[in-house]
């Protein structure tokens, strides 16, 4: 091999190995006046995900909802949390709108780590783990029902 | 009646510059109301300092527990602090039946859409015309936010009255946050500015 093929070959590899990269890593999705910036986050490891309310009042419910139109299941559940990135608290407080309808419920990881879930039909999310920690959720690409459109 | 200098910033000693342009956006041609909020923080440092971050986004004016009164962003230049809208006419009732079957289905996004073609006062107003006073005010974990201080009611109820009188905003344009935009009952529920 010449060194000018083998520097084509290095290249090519060079090219491969960062457009791979590039697919393992999912870029920021940001958003604009109404979305939020979602941060990429690692994939929950899961050992088990129950519900424990398919559909409850949110903190902006009014008498004027009906939530019976929001009704979440296991599969949903699992959609949203492989699918829903991380948001600032920032973003939440100006940005994101509270849901009059939620679901919430619980999980454990491979690991041990438990939280409390709760998911909103307008695509935003919370994990309440117990060794404390908050993560504010957003699911930009949760585009099907029982999400509104974003 | 407030006085500004070119930048949109308030002349006034009981007023402290903190301006964060990360949170300015465009500009703003009319003001046509005023939102009331509350940060969900326990000090303004830390909303302070949260607007620094790249993609902040914050109101006009930042109340401190004790009554400080921060601007924070030029009345020149619109802030994202309202969210998407809530329909007026169905709060109001005086919606279409048109309307009132559109609102039947929970879209958001439709129902900000449908919003933001009309105008004050047949809508609430939004980012686009309105100045965001921010109260310095924690939320707990069930969403519950910390009553205002009094010092911040005097403060806020002084910054309503001159907005009002230097842009002639009626009163009935003066809203909390989550009366215009679907956010927790509790925020900003014990401001008071009459």
């Amino acid at each position: 091999m010449s060194s000018f093929q083998f520097l084509r070959w290095l290249m090519t590899c060079l090219c491969l190995c960062m457009s791979a990269a590039g697919r393992a890593a999912p870029a920021q999705i940001c958003g604009d006046e109404f979305t939020p910036c979602e941060q990429p986050r690692p994939s929950l490891r899961l050992r088990s995900l129950q519900i424990d309310q398919a559909s409850a009042h949110g903190v902006s419910w009014t008498e004027a909802d009906d939530c019976s139109r929001f009704r979440i299941t296991l599969a949903q559940t699992h959609h949203y949390l492989s699918r829903a990135g991380t948001i600032t608290e920032n973003a939440r407080h100006h940005i994101v709108i509270d849901s009059p309808c939620i679901a919430t419920g619980r999980l454990t990881l491979k690991n041990g780590l438990t939280a409390r879930w709760t998911i909103g039909e307008a695509r935003e999310g919370e994990l309440r783990w117990n060794d404390g920690r908050v993560e504010l959720l957003y699911c930009s690409r949760c585009t099907t029902p029982p999400f509104a459109p974003q | 009646m407030l006085h500004f200098d070119d930048q949109g910033m308030i002349q006034d000693s009981r007023v402290q510059t903190a301006r964060r342009p990360m949170i300015e956006h465009n500009v703003m041609d009319a003001i046509h109301g005023i939102i009331v909020h509350q940060t969900g923080g326990s000090t303004a440092a830390s909303a302070l300092s949260s607007y620094l971050n790249k993609g902040a986004n914050g109101a006009h004016l930042l109340v401190d527990k004790d009554g400080t009164v921060y601007q924070t962003a030029s009345f020149l230049r619109q802030t994202w602090h309202v969210g998407k809208l809530r329909s007026r006419c169905l709060a109001e009732h005086r919606c279409s039946p048109k309307e009132i079957k559109e609102l039947t289905r929970f879209n958001p996004k439709a129902e900000n859409q449908r919003e933001a073609k009309k105008v004050v006062p047949d809508r609430y107003p939004s980012n686009t015309d309105a100045i965001g006073i921010e109260l310095v005010g924690r939320s707990d974990a069930h969403d519950l936010y910390e009553p205002v201080t009094a010092a911040q009611n005097r403060a806020l109820a002084w910054l309503v009255a001159e907005i009002r009188d230097t842009y002639c905003i009626m009163l009935s344009e003066v809203f909390r946050h989550p009366t215009v935009s679907r956010k927790t009952e509790s925020e900003a529920s014990t401001a008071r500015w009459e």
